[in-house]
This record gives structure tokens, C-alpha cells and sequence, in this order.
């Protein structure tokens, strides 16, 4: 079905395939929109930034004006989405569809086309755009001026949390910064002292290098004190303990030796030992962040501006949606999504409850009927009054409890931890031993030889198994395009039993696709031009699949009339052809075709499943795993598609509600859930491990620990592969570190063990952890490889 | 071999300026966004005279 490409020209703006049918040099409306707008601004150098780099969205058509923008001027609006400083008044904006240098350009040339915005920065990585106004600016003006160029803006609400989380990640750089200064120098200094500096230098350098420490002791190595100190608090064994312990005795008996003249310091490995154990956290904490910030886009899951009736000025205002109140009257227009729970008062339509039922097609509704907040308005505008906003409405419940179940998560302890636990404790036992044993004695060499120990051992390379191996893995993924959360669903994921998939959008595509088409050639035009009036997804269906077939520009529309649910009819070129559905639907929705009254043809239309759906099921079941159905769509249409995909009958659920895919999740821990829709949300907060995928909705990326950005079932076999063969790393990694502690104890007891020892047997054993990371395994690689 | 007593404490001297610099610019959150930077550089500035 794919259209042939080399014969279609590319469109002006973006840089798309033009329709066939089209003879404009634009792509669509949007893209033509936007081209005008910049011409008129004088901003044509977009297109030379731009080169051949084309967006992934298209810009939007909308009829948005600066009225449509006015909630953003709202004083109660400003307080909860914008912050004042000495320099102005601050919002950030996600914007939609940059992608480019061209596009950091033009946004940034905001600046120059409206006077009162003094500061305008874009980031491409998570399309923020953060924005400063002077007193006499007006927010409206500028989302007005980022929708023209096609970037269509939604002001981000500035949590608390987000500030101090950058106040920690930079603050964590910058020790790592100073850690690494420290180190450096102080390796330096090292150098000359292993060198055989002798004398008054040598004892100047031993000192410069407790001086350097200090920095490190006191600011760099916080965070360890500060999650050893968690940990002995709630009486738990954490890594960073013996970390800990090493750097203060290192600390302490390096100082005592520095002031009783004995050489044996280690304030350079110590130093190194710190800055390399930051950097691995620093890196991991990153790749997880980046995942995170990918799916904060649960601002967006319904309007801010609402069209509210003013009985007093008696007509429709913009207000923003914390400002509705039950009982108020408002109007959804086609295509937007309902903000609110409420009753319909006037008008006839259709919506597309997708988000709460999970079902693709959609639902008729008339006066007297009760809507939800985030299903779309598909036929003709609605009038409303108002049950319930805000977070008491279903969906926003249904975001609450997603929301306390995301918290009380426990986040699991990890294999290699738990090992390193075990043996690091035996360790410090052996090192108290020793340096007791020698008490009655030489007991400054006794300390010394426990010293020993404590340095080449624990701390170093245990510390490192999990970060290394996890950050090289969540990065990889992360270029692949799965974002995995946490640290620890990796290996969650390596110890689920069972696994749920959603049906609608997972298992296949979530729309209605053509499968049969039994109708005369010469109609399709025709056919095409009617269906393209509809934004029925049954329309959206027939219009993409007769897209290839058309060579010529459609004829226009004379006459159209569409009956939701039924079908719809129109007058193109002096015919009347109607399309309706047929009673009889065995699978799938049946169309009968008629051209002026007389039956011509019919076609059949089925939600597909994905290509790759039922071989991934097989892999599944390969791998030991019982594969579910949850779905809140009928039971014949679950059945089939059970049938179709290998999946037991005992094993579907169908009809389910949100609330009751989340209890069937409970009863079956320790299960991994897969889902797009916001009506998984529950569940997938609640699973052990929970997939989000292709196309998911912004509701389910947030409760999810994993979002697949890559379409089809099979990703998901392959991540579970991975997850498994990332633990053989670690536990590589393990073997490693208890061969090089067994062997260096070995000379820590013998007395053999120096400074300089010291100094290079760290690199060495950290090198090899890092080594053994990056090689991965075999199957590993070839998993990743499948992915890309 | 004595000019190394002042030779010292002049390149930490240099070094603590540098970390310093490193220090102020990180807080300010110059390090936040490490992508976009990359693509500016290569923005040129133009006269700021244009159609409204």
C-alpha cells in the first residue's frame, strides 16, 4: 500500500511527500499557513537553516487567535503556571514539533518579532521553551506568534519539584567538578611523590595533598554520608556503607600517618575513588531523568482554555480550566477534547472515548447523556453543563490513585547488592580482626594492614557492578527508543511470570484498518472526496487506503450529509454515493456502497493486528511467560484476536473497566503489564513492571516504567531478553570484583599493600568492571542490534 | 629547585579560579540543557531591525 515515493514532490515548508491529489506545493493547510507567516515576518532563513532535516509532526490547522490564548493572561492562570523574578515574569511552554536548528532559530527570533519578550530559549531535548516578559508583555501574544510558525504551545505548570530537582543535579555536578580538581591535582602531586621526591618537598607534597582532600572529605562525598546515614536509620545494609566507612578510615589513618611522618597516605586513590564513583551515579541518575522528562506531559491531557458561557454578556468566553465550577455552561467544538464530566444539554454528536474505554470506535451521544473529561468531540459542537472538573472527574481520579500508587512503589534491592552486602560485611569483620589481633603489639601496623583491606576491597569496584552495566544499557535503550525509568525494573523485569497485554493499541493498531475492498475502481475518487469530509476513524481508514489510488485531483464536494453511526452520503460530480454500514458484522465493520440508490459494492474494515503480534506471543511463551488479554472491548472482539495471536481463551479478560484491569493485575503479581490508553493507567501503575507503548497516551507514559517508542509487539520480547542478559552482566561484573578483592586482601594481609599498590590497582579493577560493561554479552548485543 | 615554592601555590591559585568559574556557571544552570547549546553556536546574530 505504500505510495510511490520518487514520483511525489516534496513540500515547500516541510519537506514531506505531497499527496498525489494535491496541486498546491504545500503538504497541507498547516504547512502553507505557516510558509505565509514567515514570508510576511521576513524569516525566510529558517529554510536555509533548515536544509533537508523534516519534521516528524505536521504544524496544526487551527482557527486558534489571540482569543483562544487569553486564559494565558488570566492573573489566576499566571499564579499557577508563571513565576516573577527581579528580570520579569516567567513561563516555559512545551512546544510541538521542533526538531531542529532551524527551529531553535525561529522560536528564539520571538524575541525580535514582539517587543515586550526580553528572553525566549528553547530546549530541544525536552521542547520546552522557557520564556520572560516585561510588565506590559502578554503571554497570549507569544503562544499566538509559536503557534503561526507552526509550533503548537502548551504552558507547562511549574512544579515545585522541578526546580529543586535542577537545584540538586547541578549541585551534584558541581561536586563532581570539584572532586575531579581535587583528584587531578592531587594524582599529580602523587606522581613526583611515587617518583622519589625525598625530603622537605616530599613532606610539602604529602601535606598539599591533605589539603586538596579536605574539599573532597567534607563537600564532594555528601551524598554518600547522606544515603549511608539513610540507610543505618531505617537498620539496612546500603553499598555506599562500606564506601563510607573505607573513605573516613582511609581518611583518618592517612592523616595520622601524614602526622607522624609515615608515607603511607592515600588521600589520591581516596580522591579518585570519589569522583569515580559521583560520575557513575551522576550518569545513571541522568539516563533515568531523560526518561522522565519525556513523559511530563500530563498537563496535556485536557485543555487549558475552556469556552464558558457569560450569561451577562451572552456569548462565549475563554477562561481557563481551574476556573470552571460545576453547574457552569460550556461548549465543546469538533475535534477538541472535553474538559469536564458533565451532562450534554444541546446538540447531537460522537466521541472518541478511546482514553476511558479503550475502544477505537465511536460513541453517539444526545441531551441528557453524561460525557466524560478527555474523550474527544468528534461530530458537531456540544453544549455542556458542568458535574464535575478538575481532579474529581473520572479521569482525574483515575490520575490520583495512579499517582499514590506510582509512590508507594518499593523500589526492589538489587542481586549484586545484595551479594556485595555479604561480602563487605565479612571484610570489615576481617579487618576489625586484624587490626584487634594487633593491639597488644605493633598496633600502628595493624592498623595499617586493616587500612589496607578496607581501601583495595570493598568500596571500589562493588560500587560500580550496577551503575556501569545499567547506564550502558538504559542508554542504549534510550537511543533505541525505549525509555526505561528506574534502576531497578531491569530487574523486575527479569522475574515476571505473567504477562498482560492490552488489546486496542498494543496487540494491534488501535484503528480500523480496510481488509476488503469489493468496489469498482472508477468510484474511488469519488469515494475518497466524500470521506474526506468525515473525522470518522472509519472515513480516516478508507481515505488512507485509497490515498496510492488516486492519480488525479479530486472532484469537489456538491453536497454532503453524514448520520453518525450510520454513514454518510454525498453529491460529487453529479452522483449520489452513500456509504453505510451494514447490519451484519461478523468481524469487523461492514460498508455497503451505493451509487444513486443502487448497490455497487462493499468493503470491510477490521482493527488489525500488528504484523509482528503473534510470532512476539510465541517468543513470549518461549521465554516461560503466560501472555494475557485485558481489554474493555466486547468479548467476541477479544476472543478473535486471542485466536489470532496464540493466547489461551482462559487467559482474556474482557469488558473490563479501568478500575478492574488495576484488581486483576493485584490478584497475578508479579506481573508485567502492557498498555497504551489512559484507561491502563491503573493497571500499569499497580503492575510489578509496567510497559507503556507506540502511540500510548500521555496519562499511560507517566504511569508506566518503561515507554516503547517503537511500534509492534515484538520490542517487547526483546527488552525482556535484554533486562535478563544485563543481570548475567552484573553478576560477570560481580565474579570480577570478588577475584580482585580475594586476591588483593590477600596482599593487604601479607603486608604488601601500598599507597601506589593501591593507586594502581583501582583504575585496573574499575577499568575491567567497565570493560566487562561495555562488551555486554553476545546476546546481548545482538538484541540491541534487533532494536535499532 | 626553590622557584617550586612559588610556582605551586600559583597553579592551584589558577586551578581555584578556574573551579570557581565551573562552580558559578553550574548553579546558574548553564550545564542543564547540554543539546540545544550545540545547535546555537552555529546561529549567527543578525541586526535587530525588523517588520512587526
Amino acid at each position: 500500500m505504500e505510495a510511490n515515493l520518487e514520483s511525489l514532490r516534496a513540500c515547500t515548508h516541510c519537506g514531506n511527500p505531497i499527496p498525489r491529489v494535491s496541486t498546491s506545493q504545500f503538504c497541507c493547510l498547516g504547512c502553507d499557513t505557516v510558509y505565509h507567516w514567515i514570508q510576511d515576518h521576513e524569516l525566510q532563513k529558517y529554510y536555509d537553516l533548515k536544509g533537508s532535516s523534516r519534521p516528524i509532526r505536521k504544524p496544526h490547522v487551527t482557527s486558534d487567535t489571540l482569543d483562544t490564548y487569553r486564559y494565558l493572561d488570566d492573573p489566576e492562570f499566571l499564579k499557577l503556571y508563571s513565576w516573577q523574578t527581579s528580570e520579569g515574569r516567567w513561563m516555559e511552554f512545551y512546544v510541538e514539533g521542533v526538531h531542529c536548528t532551524a527551529c531553535v532559530w525561529l522560536t528564539e527570533k520571538i524575541t525580535e518579532i514582539i517587543d515586550d519578550v526580553n528572553y525566549i530559549r528553547l530546549n530541544l531535548g525536552n521542547s520546552i521553551a522557557t520564556v520572560r516578559i516585561n510588565k506590559s508583555g502578554a503571554f497570549s501574544s507569544v503562544a499566538l506568534a509559536l503557534q503561526n510558525m507552526g509550533y503548537r504551545p502548551h504552558p507547562v505548570k511549574q512544579g515545585e519539584s522541578a526546580e529543586l530537582q535542577n537545584q540538586e543535579n547541578r549541585r551534584f555536578l558541581v561536586r563532581i567538578g570539584v572532586a575531579g580538581a581535587c583528584a587531578g591535582n592531587i594524582m599529580l602531586l602523587a606522581v613526583s611523590l611515587y617518583s622519589g621526591v625525598s625530603g622537605t618537598l616530599a613532606e610539602l607534597f604529602h601535606w598539599m595533598t591533605f589539603g586538596l582532600f579536605l574539599p573532597v572529605l567534607f563537600f564532594c562525598a555528601i551524598p554518600f554520608y547522606k544515603s549511608t546515614w539513610y540507610a543505618l536509620k531505617s537498620k539496612q545494609i546500603s553499598i555506599d556503607i562500606p564506601v563510607v566507612f573505607g573513605i573516613l578510615l582511609g581518611a583518618f589513618v592517612s592523616t595520622v600517618n601524614l602526622f607522624l611522618g609515615d608515607d603511607r597516605v592515600y588521600f589520591d586513590s581516596l580522591s579518585a575513588l570519589v569522583f569515580l564513583l559521583l560520575s557513575t551515579r551522576y550518569v545513571l541518575k541522568r539516563t533515568q531523568q531523560f526518561a522522565l522528562d519525556s513523559s511530563h506531559l500530563l498537563q496535556f491531557l485536557t485543555p487549558a482554555g475552556v469556552h464558558r458561557w457569560n450569561a451577562l454578556l451572552q456569548r462565549y468566553e475563554e477562561v481557563s480550566l481551574n476556573q470552571v465550577s460545576v453547574g457552569d455552561r460550556i461548549q465543546v467544538l469538533p475535534s477538541e477534547s472535553v474538559p469536564v464530566d458533565g451532562i450534554v444539554l444541546k446538540g447531537s454528536s460522537s466521541l472518541n472515548c478511546a482514553l476511558l474505554s479503550g475502544e477505537s470506535e465511536p460513541q453517539k451521544v444526545a441531551p441528557q447523556e453524561m460525557i466524560f473529561a478527555g474523550t474527544v468531540n468528534l461530530g458537531s459542537p456540544l453544549e455542556v453543563q458542568v458535574t464535575q472538573s478538575g481532579s474529581k472527574t473520572r479521569i482525574g481520579r483515575i490520575l490520583e490513585s495512579t499517582e499514590t500508587l506510582l509512590t508507594k512503589k518499593a523500589p526492589i534491592t538489587q542481586f549484586a547488592d545484595r551479594v556485595s552486602r555479604y561480602f563487605v560485611v565479612a571484610v570489615m569483620i576481617l579487618s576489625g580482626i586484624v587490626f584487634f589481633w594487633s593491639i597488644p603489639g605493633d598496633w600502628h601496623e595493624g592498623l595499617n594492614r586493616a587500612l589496607a583491606i578496607v581501601i583495595v576491597t570493598c568500596p571500589c569496584t562493588f560500587a560500580l557492578i550496577t551503575p556501569l552495566a545499567l547506564s550502558i544499557t538504559l542508554g542504549k535503550l534510550a537511543r533505541a527508543g525505549i525509555l526505561v525509568k528506574g534502576p531497578d525494573v531491569l530487574e523486575r523485569l527479569s522475574q515476571v511470570k505473567s504477562v498482560f497485554l492490552d488489546k486496542t493499541g498494543t496487540l494491534t493498531f488501535g484503528t480500523p484498518q480496510v481488509t476488503l475492498w469489493n468496489v469498482p475502481k472508477d468510484l474511488s475518487s469519488q469515494i475518497f472526496a466524500i470521506e474526506s469530509c468525515s473525522t470518522h476513524p472509519v472515513a480516516k481508514a478508507i481515505v488512507n487506503y485509497l490515498l496510492p489510488q488516486i492519480t488525479k485531483p479530486i472532484p469537489p464536494v456538491q453536497e454532503i450529509n453524514e448520520t453518525l453511526g450510520i454513514g454518510i452520503r454525498g453529491l460529487v460530480e453529479g452522483d449520489w454515493i452513500e456509504l453505510k454500514r451494514a447490519d451484519t458484522s461478523t468481524e469487523g465493520t461492514e460498508i455497503s456502497i451505493y451509487k444513486n440508490s443502487i448497490w455497487v459494492g462493499r468493503a470491510v474494515l477490521m482493527d488489525q493486528i500488528r504484523p509482528d503480534a503473534k510470532k512476539a506471543v510465541e517468543l513470549l511463551k518461549s521465554l516461560n511467560l503466560t501472555p494475557w488479554i485485558l481489554s474493555g472491548d466486547h468479548r467476541t472482539a477479544v476472543t478473535q484476536v486471542a485466536q489470532l495471536v496464540g493466547i489461551d481463551f482462559k487467559n482474556c479478560h474482557f469488558e473490563t473497566s479501568p478500575e478492574e484491569k488495576s484488581r486483576i493485575i493485584q490478584d497475578h503479581s508479579p506481573t508485567l503489564m502492557v498498555g497504551d490508553g489512559a484507561n491502563d493507567a491503573m493497571a500499569l501503575a499497580r503492575a510489578f513492571v509496567s510497559i507503556s507503548v507506540h502511540g500510548g497516551v500521555e496519562i499511560s507514559l507517566r504511569a508506566a516504567d518503561i515507554y516503547i517508542r517503537i511500534p509492534g509487539v515484538q520490542p517487547i520480547f526483546e527488552l525482556i531478553l535484554i533486562s535478563r542478559e544485563t543481570l548475567r552482566v552484573v553478576r560477570r561484573n560481580l565474579a570480577f570484583s570478588i577475584f580482585y578483592n580475594l586476591i588483593a586482601g590477600g596482599f593487604a594481609l601479607m603486608g604488601k599493600v601500598n599507597p601506589l599498590f593501591a593507586a594502581i590497582l583501582m583504575p585496573v579493577s574499575a577499568f575491567t568492571v567497565f570493560l566487562s560493561s561495555s562488551i555486554g554479552t553476545s546476546a546481548l548485543r545482538k538484541a540491541l542490534k534487533r532494536l535499532e | 629547585m626553590n622557584i617550586i615554592y612559588l610556582l605551586l601555590p600559583l597553579a592551584l591559585l589558577l586551578g581555584l579560579v578556574f573551579l570557581i568559574a565551573f562552580i558559578r556557571s553550574g548553579m546558574s544552570g548553564q550545564f542543564d540543557d547540554l543539546d540545544t547549546p550545540s545547535h546555537r553556536i552555529l546561529l549567527d546574530d543578525e541586526p535587530t531591525d525588523r517588520k512587526h
